[in-house]
């Protein structure tokens, strides 16, 4: 137990400077520079400035110098916790994830809020009911959940009560400490969406688990000593059908991040999933592999808390 | 050597003379599919509907691109499907964004089931350095979701279809190397491999003969399952306005145009459905490959 956490500890910071090239690499391969735009911007369409203006302007974004040097002076910045500025807006990088990321976290929050227990809810109902008519029900909708984007989902929420009652969601976006109401229900509707999409994947997985728990012997045992159906499932088998689940909340988390930026984007929220959307669309690099790096590093901690919290749980795994 | 003679029971097992099994002919095979897995056949029959249409479809639907003065017409009439803001056949349009998604998709495919048997089998055979640095960078990146990789994969490759595909092949491979690897080396331990490594048979001519066999039914459901994804991404991509640009047709364009035309609802509703129909057919017919060579995992979900 002991050597594997070492060993998955060391491993960590190899991966996050891995991490850290490949964000500082994709984005530099981005082709068009912010330099173009500026000039073009500035300069009408097809004159591009002068070599002096775009010297100048390459100096100013530090895009002079050879990459190697960009890299160490990125990376020695982040270090000291200089985020940089945007390139599109200017602003400092640190203001603009303080201001967005209270709305990620909060549409994540109440997206998990209703996706775990809907997912693993249905799973453990459908394995317990296996075969039976709502087992059979409950797999025709997570197999048609499967299938419904998320984004069309999204559309339809706006779109039907739209033309039914001519209802839209309060625009545009409050925040929760001005205006509860507003904001509850401006983040409720986006997140029962992605919370709907996401727990199909979850439901299904969680069904497997739990039909593989309960066909085990010990399972068997304790129906045959007379243990009540009720306490088999909930003590016996759901304990047990747990240790897997927990693996699940890497994707669970990534998968919740994905459906942020399709459905903030639909629903006009000002989050990060929206930032990196824009950020793309406007070269701004500086954001984008603040973003990759941001979220890569809470992807990869989360795993590796997911593993050795999985050690922990499963003996197995532990005395490998 | 006698013909094999056929037992009473329809469907039952044939044996020849030396209590071999005797393959029954493609028509029995077919029913036997269709009683045994009625939603795989369903998958498979909604596979090669998006295929035909990917293949005929301007030639059944007809052009979608052709302008009429019939904007936003109701479903129904001349128009199954009505018009849009430009007086284009929706209908012919829908059948049209098959050919994107399907091509998409399996080229996306073909590239990643490349790249992941190179890489993976490469990566189990070689094993040492090579395999412990390409295993932590597909942790890497295996962490991010997909459709984020992909929105700055496209943006890397631009955004005609043959980029987008390249870039939806490089997510695919990723997922795929796994399974690859894994099955390589769980095949690189099993004694008829070590028998064919004693005698002297080539590195490459064991990866060709005898892993590559054992990878087929792995990666064959992940892949179809994949398919369904490929759908989904072209169309998230599309609608987050970095995919393949006008005018080809796009269901996932289609149906962020159509929120500007809120009232005229025929807009929101066919592409929709035309994604999920298709990822519901790819899905299916997954789920359905997998009980059939994975019998293990029969009924479990």
């Amino acid at each position: 137990m002991r050597t594997y956490v070492i060993r998955r500890l060391l491993l960590l910071p190899v991966t996050v400077i891995l991490l850290s090239i490949f964000a500082f690499g994709l984005v530099r391969l981005v082709p068009g520079s912010v330099v173009d735009q500026r000039l073009s911007n500035t300069m009408g369409s097809s004159a591009g400035g002068t070599p002096e203006q775009r010297a100048a302007l390459e100096a100013h974004f530090g895009l002079d110098k050879p990459v190697h040097v960009q890299f160490v002076n990125w990376v020695g910045q982040v270090l000291t916790g200089d985020f940089g500025t945007s390139w599109l807006t200017r602003e400092s990088i640190m203001d603009t994830f303080a201001r967005r990321m209270p709305v990620t976290a909060q549409l994540l929050f109440l997206t998990l809020l209703l996706y775990i227990p809907i997912g693993i809810g249905t799973g453990i109902w459908s394995a317990v009911r296996r075969n039976r008519p709502d087992d059979y029900g409950i797999r025709f909708v997570t197999v048609l959940f499967l299938a419904i984007p998320n984004f069309w989902l999204a559309t339809l929420v706006v779109l039907i009560p739209l033309v039914l009652w001519r209802y839209a969601l309060p625009a545009p976006y409050e925040q929760l400490w001005v205006s509860p109401g507003t904001n509850l229900i401006q983040m409720i509707v986006p997140a029962a969406v992605a919370a709907l999409s996401g727990a199909a994947v979850l439901g299904r997985l969680a069904r497997s688990e739990m039909l593989e728990v309960l066909r085990q012997d010990y399972v068997r045992t304790a129906r045959a000593k007379g243990v009540s159906g009720r306490i088999v499932v909930m003590r016996h088998a759901l304990r047990n059908a747990m240790i897997p689940l927990i693996t699940l909340i890497g994707l669970v988390f990534a998968d919740g991040v994905a459906g942020s930026v399709i459905v903030e984007e639909i629903f006009g929220l000002p989050g990060m999933g929206r930032l990196l959307v824009l950020s793309i669309f406007a070269n701004d690099l500086p954001v984008v592999q603040l973003w990759m790096l941001f979220f890569g590093t809470a992807f990869v901690l989360i795993n590796l808390a997911v593993d050795l919290s999985y050690a922990v749980f499963d003996p197995r795994v532990r005395f490998q | 050597m006698s013909a094999a003679q056929p037992t009473q029971q329809p469907g039952a097992a044939v044996f020849d003379e030396y209590g071999l099994l005797v393959r029954p002919p493609l028509g029995r095979r077919l029913r036997r599919l269709l009683r045994q897995h009625p939603l795989g056949a369903f998958g498979l029959l909604i596979v090669i509907l998006m295929i035909a249409l990917a293949a005929f479809g301007p030639l059944i639907a007809g052009d979608p691109t052709k302008l009429s003065p019939n904007i936003l017409a109701a479903p129904g009439g001349e128009y199954w499907f009505g018009t849009d803001d430009l007086g284009r056949d929706y209908f012919a349009r829908v059948v049209a964004g098959a050919r994107l998604s399907i091509t998409l998709a399996l080229t996306a495919m073909a590239i990643g089931v490349g790249f992941a048997l190179v890489l993976g089998m490469t990566s189990a055979y070689a094993a040492g350095l090579f395999d412990l640095l390409s295993q932590r960078v597909l942790d890497m990146l295996l962490a991010f979701p997909g459709l984020v990789l992909l929105l700055l994969l496209a943006q890397v490759t631009g955004r005609n279809w043959q980029s987008i595909a390249l870039g939806m092949g490089i997510i695919f491979t990723l997922g795929m190397v796994r399974i690859v690897r894994a099955s390589t080396l769980a095949t690189l331990g099993a004694a008829y491999v070590e028998a064919a490594r004693v005698i002297g048979v080539a590195p490459f001519r064991i990866l060709w003969r005898h892993v590559l066999p054992n990878i087929g039914p792995p990666l064959l459901i992940y892949v179809t399952t994949l398919l369904g994804g490929a759908i989904l991404f072209e169309g998230a991509l599309s609608f987050l306005a970095l995919g393949v640009p006008p005018p080809n047709p796009s269901w996932g364009r289609m149906l962020v145009e159509s929120r500007d035309y809120w009232q005229h609802t025929h807009l929101s509703i066919f592409p929709g459905l035309a994604i999920t129909l298709a990822v519901l057919g790819f899905n299916l017919l997954g789920d359905s490959l997998r009980d059939i060579f994975d019998p293990r995992l029969r009924g479990s979900d």
